[in-house]
């Protein structure tokens, strides 16, 4: 009966680069974006803003008249998919990051980010912390639209981005 | 019983030389492992101003009578107001938009929206001098 013993006593440094080579890769998660977030139509008035909840519901604020033709409010939709039970973050944009909507040379801004599932993090930062069940998560998002005092009449638009954070 | 021992040792790597270049082989799984954990999507965003003078020139052209009775506020819009139709009633007191009925019955905002229109005062807030102001808004 042949019996043999091995002694290994490897550096901290050998045994950090081991386990990083070795470690199992995690598929990498991806975020796709399926609709737009729409404020719809409206007449400016006397000016004030208009907010899209994720739900895609829309109210509004001052003298702002919601019309509800010529153009539906809508959320923002996205989905992540990746390993099934993975945790991730997804970062959308901070408070004071310049959204706009331009027409030409008038613009109106965009802030105040809100989602489903919510938001998590206190302000200026808009992050939402999940995990994957199933290996994918619907992502809704709505904002709030500041309407100037008789804006320019038009068609505006523009985008923003997210970012979502294996964790 | 014949018996034969084999051991092994690690053997540590010598110099500063090996110790940089498996650090380095380290810090570079861990910058590829780290790159491919950020994604980002980008989704447009739109929003449509209607011209107020548009409204005022259909209300001119096309004047619509407002009457108030039982505790409903009634509109009439001519039948020979051309399209583009009327597309909402609100009351700007109010947060979001009004439910308008089309007599006897349907949604203003779902079709053609020249008739007869009807919504309950309570759904409206009046203002400060007790007057109640309803605006009604055409594409």
């Amino acid at each position: 009966m042949n019996h043999f013993t091995f002694v290994f006593r490897p550096s901290p440094a050998a045994a950090l680069a081991a386990c990083l080579f070795c470690a199992p890769a995690a598929q990498a998660q991806t975020i796709t974006n399926s609709g737009a977030l729409s404020f719809g139509a409206f007449v400016a008035g006397t000016g004030g803003s208009i907010v899209v909840a994720p739900s895609g519901g829309r109210s509004r604020t001052g003298g702002v008249m919601l019309v509800p033709q010529g153009g539906i409010a809508t959320a923002a939709q996205f989905s992540v998919t990746g390993d099934a039970g993975a945790t991730f973050a997804i970062t959308l944009p901070a408070d004071g990051t310049m959204v706009e909507l331009t027409s030409g040379s008038n613009t109106m801004a965009v802030h105040g980010f809100s989602s489903s599932p919510a938001v998590q993090s206190l302000p200026p930062d808009r992050i939402v912390r999940g995990t994957l069940t199933g290996g994918s998560q619907p992502l809704s998002v709505g904002a709030t639209l500041t309407v100037g005092p008789a804006q320019t009449p038009g068609s505006y638009t523009g985008s923003f981005a997210v970012t979502v954070h294996y964790e | 019983m014949n018996r034969a021992a084999c051991s092994a040792r690690f053997i540590r790597p010598q110099g500063k030389l090996s110790l940089v270049l498996m650090a380095g082989f380290g810090l570079l799984s861990l910058g590829g492992l780290t790159a491919d954990q950020v994604r980002a999507a980008t989704a447009s965003t739109r929003a449509t101003v209607i011209a107020p003078a548009s409204v005022m020139r259909s209300w001119a052209d096309w004047p619509v009578t407002v009457s108030l009775s039982g505790g409903w506020v009634r509109l009439v819009i001519p039948a020979a107001a051309p399209p583009p139709l009327v597309s909402s009633l609100s009351n700007p007191l109010n947060d979001g938009d009004l439910v308008v009925r089309v007599t006897p019955s349907g949604d203003a905002a779902a079709a053609d929206v020249r008739g007869e229109f009807a919504t309950s005062l309570s759904l409206l807030a009046p203002q400060n001098d007790g007057r109640y102001r309803v605006t009604v808004a055409f594409n």
